[in-house]
């Protein structure tokens, strides 16, 4: 499963992430798709929230509410490589990933903004031709982490997403709808 | 001593039955699974109805799942077939034909039908609703044979389905009785900007207008419209979306289902081991505090997973529910989530964030966030709905404390 944290207090916005981002989706272009004006959108994002440039990045959740929003089957979980990704030819562009997803990490291009070659819908792909994530490898100051294997990640995972939960809602619990009684 | 083979019966085959199916059968491999349903058509998907009618997707696209998953599952299925009484005492449920099927736990997911107006009678010719494949395939046939349509209702249906139809060639009128678009989910100005996109595209819209009465031709057909405004609109095919009632016929005799059947956090109702999930159960809505029937597809399918796992016997509960709704309006994105029109007092604080073509609103109470409008910048949608959540809690609290 591949795996991100961000650690937003050893962030401090520069956006190098984003670029590392962008030059690693043209690898494997025939030529004339390579080079400076082909340059492709980053996958992941810079926002500002709370007067502080956050990173927004697809987590690759094991229950993701993106893929359980989506109508029309274009999104989904590819359980070989642990993470979550898209046929883009099968994306209506409805939104309904963008509304659910906690992290912000899904962005769907407007037809009203200019026609590119990227796809219909943005998110990471998980940069499965590298040996680690672009973004990860080219973060200064060690804020992004990620991790693959199937066996690290249900530890590592759990203690994420209680870390998670807690700053998100106060509480435990999953996000989303469900909740496990233990009662 | 093995437990006899359960035998779960589910009434309805769409978002919230098809989630029970699969969550049943991922808890309980050898259970007898039962669908019911009235509809001949296997699961489809109803939110894809309008991108088919506008002809972004072909007709096979709209069933999720793959055609023999029905037969995966080892599900029988019982289409085209009306359940039509259940007998709680017996157990069973009364189909149409006299056949009666037992059932150990029942999961009520039977949906609902479109409103129309007690003047403007359904079945009348050129009348129609938009909620089943049928209705869409009918709506696409006249589409396309160049039929002049109109839309009742500016709500979220009757804004996708003119959109839709636009997009396929047609141009439809949409009359709606409110002062603006999309009332129920937006603001006068969020859906100003979305009114705006809409006319730039030419579809006409009026608010403030009722359809007084039809004129048919003399064989039958619909001609025209009379409008509350005075005019007469030339008009084949009157599509109603003015909102959809919840199918509660089957226990009407047993509940009390003043708007939809009451479920707790299980989905359990008041009768054993009967479950109800979908559109046609009343749900606590996490930012009115209050239990309601928020009919949306997310909802559906969530609540159709828990009812199931719970028929399978594990123990999982329902947060509450969030209405929200995402929406492309050609090209334009639109989500709106929770309240969206607090009242004028004091407890409630509003933010907003018009531009010149983009709009964003957040509605505070009590300092909690509680709702948002995002019309054209919706990238924080996601945000701030874990952040209502967050808020919000858990809507079934005070289920626990009535059991401990």
């Amino acid at each position: 499963m591949l795996f991100f944290q961000e650690e937003s207090i050893k962030c401090d916005g520069c956006g190098r992430c984003q670029v590392a981002c962008s030059f690693g989706l043209m690898a494997g272009l025939p030529a004339q798709d390579q080079g400076l004006p082909k340059l492709r959108r980053p996958l992941l994002w810079l926002d500002e929230i709370e007067s502080k440039r956050r990173i927004s990045i697809c987590r690759h959740c094991e229950l993701p509410l993106c893929v359980d929003a989506c109508v029309s089957g274009a999104l989904w979980v590819d359980h070989a490589s642990g993470t979550v990704r898209v046929h883009q030819n099968q994306c209506i562009g409805c939104y309904s990933c963008v509304m659910e997803c906690p992290f912000g990490a899904i962005r769907i291009l407007s037809p009203l903004e200019e026609t590119s070659t990227d796809g219909v819908v943005l998110k990471c792909d998980g940069c499965l031709n590298y040996l680690a994530p672009l973004c990860v490898m080219f973060c200064p100051k060690g804020a992004l982490k990620a991790a693959k294997g199937a066996l690290v990640m249900a530890a590592k995972r759990r203690r994420q997403r209680a870390t998670l939960v807690a700053r998100t809602t106060g509480s435990s619990g999953p996000i989303g709808d469900i909740v496990k009684d233990h009662g | 001593m093995l437990r006899t083979m359960a035998k779960y019966v589910i009434v309805g085959n769409s978002a919230a039955g098809l989630a029970g199916v699969k969550a049943i059968r991922s808890q309980d491999p050898f259970g007898e699974i039962t669908v019911i349903s009235e509809e001949k058509h296997s699961p489809y998907s109803r939110v894809l109805l309008a991108p088919y009618i506008a002809g972004h997707i072909k007709i096979q696209d709209l069933f999720p799942e793959d055609q023999d998953l029905m037969v995966r599952l080892k599900v029988n299925q019982l289409i085209g077939n009306r359940a039509i009484a259940i007998h709680p005492a017996h157990r069973t449920v009364e189909l149409e034909t006299g056949q009666a099927i037992p059932y150990e736990s029942l999961l009520l997911a039977t949906g609902g039908r479109p409103v129309f107006p007690k003047d403007l009678l359904a079945g009348i010719k050129g009348i129609a609703g938009f909620r089943t494949l049928d209705d869409a395939d009918n709506i696409r046939r006249q589409a396309m044979a160049g039929a002049k349509i109109a839309i009742l209702g500016g709500g979220l249906v009757g804004v996708k389905l003119a959109c839709a139809l636009h997009e396929a060639g047609n141009s439809p009128d949409m009359i709606v009785s409110s002062p603006h678009l999309l009332s129920q989910v937006s603001d006068d100005e969020g859906a100003g900007l979305v009114q705006q996109h809409m006319e730039r595209h030419g579809i006409r819209i009026r608010c403030g207008v009722e359809v007084l009465r039809i004129i048919q031709d003399p064989a039958g057909g619909l001609k025209s419209i009379v409008l509350s405004s005075g005019e007469e609109e030339p008009c084949q095919l009157l599509v109603v979306c003015k909102g959809v009632r919840p199918n509660t016929a089957l226990v009407d005799r047993l509940l009390s289902t003043p708007s939809g059947i009451p479920v707790n956090s299980r989905m359990q109702t008041a009768l054993p081991n009967i479950y109800a999930a979908g559109d046609v159960a009343r749900t606590y809505d996490l930012t009115r505090k209050e239990s309601r029937l928020m009919p949306i597809w997310p909802h559906a399918v969530a609540q159709g997973r828990i009812a199931g796992l719970n028929m399978a016997g594990e123990k999982i509960r329902y947060r509450g529910s969030l209405p929200r709704n995402a929406l492309e309006i050609l090209g334009l994105p639109f989500i709106s989530m929770g309240i969206v029109q607090p009242p004028a007092q004091e407890e409630w604080a509003v933010f907003t964030d018009p531009q010149r073509n983009s709009y964003q609103k957040k509605v505070y109470f009590r300092g909690k966030l509680v709702g948002a409008v995002l019309v054209n910048r919706v990238e924080a949608a996601g945000r701030l709905q874990a952040e209502i959540r967050s808020a919000a809690g858990d809507g079934y609290e005070h289920d626990l404390e009535r059991r401990n």
